[in-house]
């Protein structure tokens, strides 16, 4: 996961797999292609039109088809811009068509990759592959196509027309060229080494000024302020001497390009010189060659920029590719799409209503990371419209049952029945059509209050909505809001306080009418008065819903059918609420704890 | 006395500079020169064209030299004389490009440290209040990209500007030395380029802020999408959110392609001048030559100073729009220098702070307008423990803030600057006025856990120790008080215990995890003082009360503020202030408070205590 990871060897195994994004452009990008090989050839032809005008008008001192030979020179240059125009739209055009292509690709693989996938993955990391290596890849495959060609045509017709003219000359530019790519090679190996180490710190350095604002005000209750400067000092430091390094060595090469360039005038002056004065050489042809050196030597020095780049584009490319080919861990059966529909193409007219009966059957599970079973042979029936509290300490893995029945995981061992029939009968569409599901934290999407609620059920009317507000007690404090149900709750809901989040969340979850209840239970972050609303809208959303309530509060539990004690992973302990104080296990253990205090 | 912050833009620049000013500037004056040898080699073609190879006359002020080697002759016959001058220009013009490389970007990379340096340790300086105020991802921004254009901008934009005007500049003079008429037909179509520039700053650069701005857009539909994984699948909005993303994904595309066919005409249009350019030099040097008002060798130097003019010219336009960019980003560090740090009182105090607290009369508001804390007084003896009781909004964090000195109230000395005057009273510890005691003396003495307490990326270890004087025992005690808090047992069941790594790379805790790591952190640091805001409300009740029996017994001694709106919390405290509106609606142990008949303490007990009756009345 490292963000600075670098191919060393170009592989093309890799890139194959990028190709169907790409092929769709074939057509353009071969135009592209012929629009810079017509555009290279006019660059050649430039020094070659000024050589027949001084060999054949200014030194002969002949007028006659000069303006044909300017008409001409001028048609070549509006044709050449034409070429421009034209290969700099087609190339924006295919690098934005592939980076979208890809960008939408990479987010519809992320809505199917599994739950576990996200509790692994930071979401920078995430959104780095989906935004910024997608627009990367569109951009490294097209101008790298664009600069390797235009720079292969102009070097090919180059090196042709000047052995055409003298090859005496031709030979020396050779000869220079090859030494000229000899010394770039060596430069640019060194540069290229070192902008990695650049990279890795600078992104230290991001991450290290990142901590120290977010921390700040920590930092200052800590009196650490001077520490923590001593310590990004010591960050900026070692990025200032890498950094300087490197400035070192662009320092020298772009000057020694520069100088080499200077070299191969003066060889082409003096060889070109002596066949002048002994009638061997025009003028003109002089001239030309003078031209095709400066710009041979800046050809050089460009590859040698773009080829490096080009080959470190790779490690975008397999990280997203990485990415498409992972696999979703949950994978519906042939039969249940076929009936049912998948993700994208719901077969809604052959779904059955979800009627709320739960069962665990012999189910054994561990997580794809863990290394114990957190459940064996477990068994649970849990009838529909019943409630299931399951209470435990802080991590001590109370959402396993929730995400079985979530189907977000699978079991290992065993089954898990809806309405008698195995989960994985019938798609993960089907179930959660008609699941409910608050979480502690609760998530809104940006948007309108009623945007957020309506995300329930899609096509509800505003007055449902409204009706699912009210119904949870949360039409007080919407309609008091500036702008009331057309409210903006912010990115992620953070223009709301977090009860009133909370409140959006159960109007949500209620539009949707679930069968099955889903609610991860919030310790107390909310004052007392807001908590006694917030309990009354529970209420509200579980009446008559098969419910798996992850609990905090006393009403909840006293009011569940079923308790599961949950103590390091494990179900410890199972029961109504009177069974088990009477079991005086566990959970009266808890139960005396949080409650003590207030005898 | 006190922070002067930088009075422009231009001295942010020069203060960074500072030991490298020289060197910078010496750059500036070896771009000069090395632009004049530029000039030479074209130069040395022409006199080869025209008086070695050609039999024009050797220019007067070279007759001198070229008698001094034996004449024209002697050249003729040793051609290589010339190609040797051209080498030794590149040569010196080369050494002249690496002094000018060096001496730009090794200070600009100088500056970029110190600017960043200073930026960091300014705002560790800054209020809290501005920290709470600010919009973290905003100023991240600017200590990283804006640093970094002003880093780039003196790097190159900046040195290629200087070069590019020196050029034009000389190579203008020079061209109107050698034929007037051939330098008009060099430069005559130059100021169209300024024209470009402009068209280039107005348009596309209203172009690249549609893009920007979509690609924000986008860039907050993935966030939320990622962030509320679990709610798009339990709801199956997979579908709906794909197409959401769609939308906002083609929409980033039209405004690319927006940008890609301005951009294409603006860089085709900039070659139609630069081409017409060498047209129009051509035309007129060939038609110049033939009517023998100029030499071939002349022709070629025009040629060629034409095409070294044209990319210069050409990228004046766009070097302008960045200089403009950078100018706005220098704006947005100003913003930041130009904040008041915190600053301590001239003759300061640092009595012990293991003393007796009182609140005098302590009236105080965040914004001038509404008070959060209305008159306020108490008294607190050493060693003793305050509960503070109140809802939300009430006022009881402020306690919190005004006692560590985050938030301070005005200076009695000062004139009131007219109005309501909202931050008033006193505050002192052992009869000291905090005001005059250092804030980091305070700070060190009254120890606090914030509600989001931060964890730094480094090791939980790391992060317990790090506020603590180092000693012998350092380990054992940081155990002591992981233990305490809770967390010993989860970090010790880690694979690399208290050497776990926290954060992106690392493990992520939960918040309570993260409260209690905290609160392990300040028991440490063995303060005289020990405030808890709310600290345990991302705990569940259970570990709450396990953490509370376990502190009662390790902070015995020390004087403890405890802020909760949990009765249980606060119960067992000497003396409990119940906060209402910011004012103090009740104070008294919890007996005298439970007995004196309804008020809010009363009425939040009952409440409380009633889910526990309707639980216990069971057994």
């Amino acid at each position: 996961m490292n963000e600075n990871e670098y191919p060393s060897n170009f592989s093309f195994a890799v890139w194959k797999k990028i190709l169907p994004f790409a092929r769709p452009m074939g057509g353009r990008l071969v135009l592209v292609v012929l629009l810079l090989t017509v555009n290279a050839l006019i660059d050649i032809a430039y020094p070659l039109m000024l050589r027949h005008i001084l060999n054949n008008h200014v030194v002969t001192g002949d007028a006659a088809g000069l303006r044909a030979v300017i008409a001409l020179y001028a048609a070549l240059v509006v044709i050449q811009v034409f070429t421009v125009y034209m290969f700099i739209r087609l190339a924006l055009f295919c690098e934005f068509t592939i980076a979208r292509e890809l960008r939408g690709a990479v987010f519809k693989r992320l809505q199917i990759l599994p739950i576990s996938y996200y509790s692994q993955t930071p979401v920078g990391y995430i959104m780095a592959r989906c935004l910024s290596d997608t627009a990367n890849i569109g951009d490294r495959i097209v101008w790298g196509i664009v600069d390797m060609s235009w720079g292969a045509a102009y070097m090919v017709f180059a090196i042709v027309t000047m052995f055409a003219l003298n090859w005496t000359l031709a030979l020396i530019m050779v000869a220079f060229m090859a030494v000229l790519s000899c010394v770039t090679y060596w430069f640019q190996k060194r540069i290229l080494k070192m902008n990695r180490e650049v990279r890795k710190r600078n992104s230290i350095m991001t991450g290290a000024m990142n901590e120290g604002i977010t921390a700040a005000r920590t930092t200052k209750t800590l009196v650490m302020e001077n520490q923590s400067l001593e310590e990004f000092k010591g960050v900026t430091g070692a990025m200032k001497l890498v950094s300087s390094r490197i400035a070192l060595l662009r320092s020298i090469y772009g000057p020694t390009v520069f100088f080499a360039g200077g070299l191969a005038v003066a060889a082409v002056l003096t060889a070109g010189g002596m066949l002048t004065l002994q009638g061997a050489l025009a003028l003109g042809t002089l001239a030309a060659f003078i031209s095709y050196s400066f710009e041979i030597s800046h050809q050089i020095s460009h590859l040698a920029h773009v080829l490096p780049e080009f080959v470190a584009s790779q490690a975008n490319v397999e990280r997203v590719t990485a990415m498409l080919e992972r696999q979703p861990e949950i994978i519906e059966t042939p039969e249940a799409l076929e009936r049912y529909g998948g993700n994208f193409d719901p077969k809604t007219e052959n779904w059955e209503p979800l009627l709320g009966d739960v069962e665990f059957s012999d189910v054994t599970f561990m997580y794809p990371d863990g290394t114990v079973n957190v459940l064996e042979h477990f068994n649970l029936s849990v009838p529909r419209g019943s409630m299931v509290a399951i209470v435990g300490e802080t991590g001590a893995g109370k959402s396993t049952l929730v995400n079985l029945v979530c189907r977000f995981f699978e079991p290992t061992g065993g089954r898990v029945l809806i309405d008698g029939r195995d989960i994985r009968d019938r798609t993960q569409l089907w179930l959660h059509s008609h699941l409910g599901y608050v979480l502690q934290d609760p998530h809104l999407f940006s948007g309108s209050v009623t945007e957020n609620i309506r995300y329930g059920r899609l096509e509800a009317t505003d007055e449902e909505v409204r009706a699912a507000a009210r119904a949870v007690g949360a039409d007080a404090f919407i309609e008091k809001l500036g702008g009331g149900w057309d409210a903006d709750v912010g990115e992620g809901g953070g223009r709301l306080s977090t009860g009133q989040k909370q409140l959006v969340s159960l109007a949500r979850a209620i539009l949707a009418d679930p069968r099955i209840f889903i609610l991860d239970e919030a310790t107390s972050s909310v004052d007392t008065e807001a908590e006694r609303l917030i309990q009354r809208a529970v209420a509200v959303a579980l009446k008559g819903r098969t419910s798996f309530v992850i609990a905090h509060r006393l009403s909840t539990i006293r009011a569940a059918d079923m308790i599961l004690v949950v103590d390091q992973g494990r179900i410890i302990e199972r029961g109504s609420h009177e069974t088990l104080m009477a079991g005086r296990g566990h959970y009266h253990d808890l139960y005396v704890r949080q409650f003590a205090a207030a005898e | 006395m006190g922070y002067r912050p930088p009075e422009s833009k231009k001295a942010i620049l020069l203060d960074a500079l500072k030991g490298r000013r020289a060197v910078y500037a010496s750059a500036i004056v070896i771009i000069f020169i090395n632009n004049l040898l530029d000039f030479v080699g074209p130069q040395v073609v022409r006199f080869t064209v025209d008086c070695v190879i050609g039999g024009e006359p050797i220019p007067a002020r070279l007759a001198p030299y070229i008698n001094l080697i034996g004449g024209i002759d002697t050249l003729r016959g040793r051609v290589w004389l010339c190609g040797a001058v051209v080498a030794l220009a590149a040569a010196l013009c080369t050494a002249a490009g690496c002094l000018r490389n060096w001496w730009t970007l090794e200070p600009s990379e100088y500056m970029a440290k110190n600017l960043r340096d200073r930026l960091f340790g300014h705002i560790q300086r800054l209020p809290f209040d501005w920290h709470v105020r600010i919009q973290t991802g905003d100023i991240i921004q600017r200590c990283t990209n804006d640093v970094d254009m002003v880093r780039n901008t003196a790097a190159n934009v900046l040195p290629n500007f200087a070069r590019g005007v020196f050029i034009i500049i000389s190579a203008a003079a020079l061209m109107f030395s050698m034929d007037p008429v051939m330098a008009a037909a060099g430069l005559c179509l130059m100021p169209l380029f300024s024209i470009t520039g402009v068209v280039y700053h107005r348009v596309i650069g209203k172009t690249f802020l549609a893009v920007d701005e979509s690609e924000g857009m986008l860039q907050s539909a993935a966030q939320e999408n990622l962030t509320g994984v679990r709610v798009v699948r339990a709801f199956g909005r997979e579908r709906f959110e794909i197409e959401r993303f769609g939308r906002r994904n083609d929409d980033l595309f039209d405004k690319l392609i927006k940008m890609g066919v301005n951009l294409s005409a603006f860089w085709a249009f900039s070659d139609l001048i630069a081409l017409a350019q060498t047209v129009v030099v051509v035309t007129a040097g060939a038609l110049r030559c033939l009517n023998g008002q100029l030499t071939v060798g002349t022709f070629m130097v025009f040629f060629s100073y034409t095409m070294m003019l044209l990319w210069p010219a050409r990228e004046t336009g766009r070097q302008l729009s960045e200089l403009a960019k950078c100018s706005i980003s220098l704006g947005r560090l100003l913003d930041i220098l130009s904040q008041q740090p915190e600053q301590d009182a001239e003759n300061p105090l640092t009595p012990s702070m293991d003393a007796g607290i009182a609140f005098e009369n302590v009236t105080f508001s965040y914004d001038g307008v509404t008070p959060a804390l209305k008159n306020v007084s108490f008294t607190l003896e050493r060693g003793q423990t305050l509960g503070v009781l109140g809802g939300t909004g009430s006022g009881k964090s402020t306690i919190a803030y005004l006692l560590t000195r985050l938030y301070d109230l005005s200076d009695p000395n000062e004139e009131p600057s007219g109005g309501p005057v909202l931050n008033t009273g006193r505050i002192t510890i052992g009869g000291v006025d905090i005001r005059r005691i250092p804030r980091g003396h305070v700070r060190r003495g009254v120890a606090m856990v914030l509600q989001e307490p931060f964890l730094y990326s480094k090791t939980i270890g790391e992060n317990i120790r790090g506020a603590s004087n180092p000693g012998a025992d350092l380990s054992a005690r940081m155990e002591r008080a992981a233990s305490v808090a809770a967390i010993h047992d989860t970090v010790a069941a880690l694979d690399d215990g208290y050497d776990t790594r926290v954060g992106e790379r690392g493990v992520t805790l939960s918040g309570g995890q993260k409260q209690r790591v905290a609160i392990a952190r300040m028991l440490l640091q063995n303060a005289p003082v020990m405030i808890f805001d709310d600290s345990l409300s991302a705990v569940d009740t259970q570990t709450d009360a396990r953490i509370r029996d376990a502190l009662a017994e390790h902070t015995a001694g020390t004087t403890v503020i405890l802020i909760s709106h949990r009765v249980g919390t606060l119960m067992r405290a000497d003396k409990i202030l119940v906060l209402n509106g910011g004012e103090v609606e009740a104070e008294g142990s919890h007996a005298e408070l439970i007995s004196g008949g309804m008020n809010t303490y009363r009425r939040v007990y009952d409440l409380q205590r009633a889910a526990v009756e309707e639980g216990g009345g069971s057994q």
